[in-house]
């Protein structure tokens, strides 16, 4: 893949809250909770009931899933910016991966009966989020059918991919205040 | 011929108003293909995507050496073809028939206009876009995990991270099965309980037409 394409869709994937002004991004609090989560603390196991999807405002957040041969293997690794959980926030089913802190976390948790208001009450803002999720997914669908073609094709073990930390737009540095996240 | 009856029998669409799917018709092309027919194709650009209204589509990666891995199936009420409308970049995958398909076809001018506007209709087609998307990824994690588990190539759990992670499945399981056991269901038995032979429902298999 060319880097500038790369890039842009880097840019295009993290900056969840650029498209939003400073009112909205306001409004979209209204509709969130926040979690703080130690090291080693689980967000949520594989399998696990919720239908919640959360936003990492800070920290650094793995994911594992269980291969089919019980192990549990390492898939990605989340930075700020990132949107977590959202498969079963928008399509009610267990956990497909088990989340857990690898440094001290905070999170927005937005629930589906919140995601079904905002889409009422702020549509602006619940489209805009929907957009970045679905960025979101397509990016990282891309990326691990990349990385099945590339395991296919090598017995080197590839590295866990980490983006690097977001860059920080107005929007998000607001939101991240508002929580009192440095 | 697609109708709103025929669409409605897909499945998928549920959240869908009559009125949201006279708009989602009206915007759209009507397509159909036969088995083995190629919807579009891996490496080219994106000009439209597919909502599948009946039969199965396969989702097929190329090897470069001809041939191809299929990824997965998809079925009535998925959307196809989107990813390359959301990011810009070529295809990932082919996709072909596998059956006969019948199909929506949304340009990509139209598929913006849908995505981008902040009205119910665009809200449910993005619910409906991520749905699809989310359910392909959790099928692209799991066979992502298999191959780098098969081949031994992957990064694994520290044990601390693993005692973690079983302790919160353990909670689960404990969750799940205090609520199955805190429904009380009291047992009244049927008065006749008959099981019918399936002959009975179909009728032998060797009587004669």
């Amino acid at each position: 893949m060319q880097p500038t394409r790369a890039t842009n869709m880097l840019i295009r994937h993290v900056s969840v809250f650029d498209a939003l002004t400073d009112r909205e991004v306001d409004a979209f609090t209204v509709f969130v909770k926040e979690r703080r989560l130690a090291v080693g603390e689980v967000l949520f196991a594989e399998g696990d009931f919720g239908e919640s999807l959360f936003v990492l405002l800070q920290g650094q957040i793995a994911v594992y899933v269980r291969g089919p041969g019980g192990e549990q293997v390492h898939l990605a690794r989340l930075v700020p910016g990132d949107i977590i959980g959202e498969g079963a926030c928008i399509d009610p089913a267990p956990r497909s991966a088990a989340t857990v802190a690898h440094s001290p976390a905070v999170l927005l948790e937005l629930n589906r009966q919140s995601l079904e208001r905002m889409a009422v009450e702020q549509p602006k803002v619940a489209s805009v989020l929907l957009g970045a999720i679905i960025q979101d997914l397509t990016h990282r669908l891309r990326d691990v059918d990349r990385r099945v073609e590339a395991a296919l094709g090598s017995k080197a073990p590839p590295p866990v991919p980490s983006r690097p930390p977001a860059p920080r737009t107005g929007s998000f540095d607001r939101l991240a205040s508002r929580f009192k996240v440095r | 011929m697609i109708t709103i009856e025929l669409l409605r029998q897909t499945g998928g669409l549920g959240a869908f108003s009559d009125a949201e799917l006279e708009i989602l018709l009206g915007a759209s092309l009507p397509r159909t293909f036969a088995a083995g027919d190629v919807l579009c194709r891996q490496g080219r650009a994106g000009t439209s995507c597919f909502v599948i209204v009946s039969g199965i589509v396969e989702v097929l990666k190329e090897d470069g050496a001809g041939g191809h891995r299929l990824l997965t199936r998809l079925s009535a009420g998925t959307i196809a073809g989107q990813l390359a409308l959301v990011d810009g970049a070529p295809r990932n995958a082919t996709l072909a028939a596998h059956t006969n398909v019948v199909a929506l076809e949304l340009t990509r001018d139209v598929f913006h206009r849908l995505v981008g506007a902040s009205s119910p209709l665009a809200f449910r087609f993005q619910m409906q876009i991520a749905i699809s998307t989310g359910r392909q990824l959790r099928e692209a994690d799991r066979r992502l995990a298999k191959v780098l588990e098969e081949r031994g190539t992957h990064t694994s759990v520290t044990p601390e991270v693993a005692a973690q992670i079983a302790a919160v499945e353990a909670a689960t399981l404990r969750r799940l099965q205090d609520a199955v056991a805190d429904i009380d269901v009291p047992f009244e038995p049927f008065d006749i309980v008959e099981i019918t032979p399936p002959e009975r429902i179909a009728g032998p298999a060797s009587r004669p037409a």
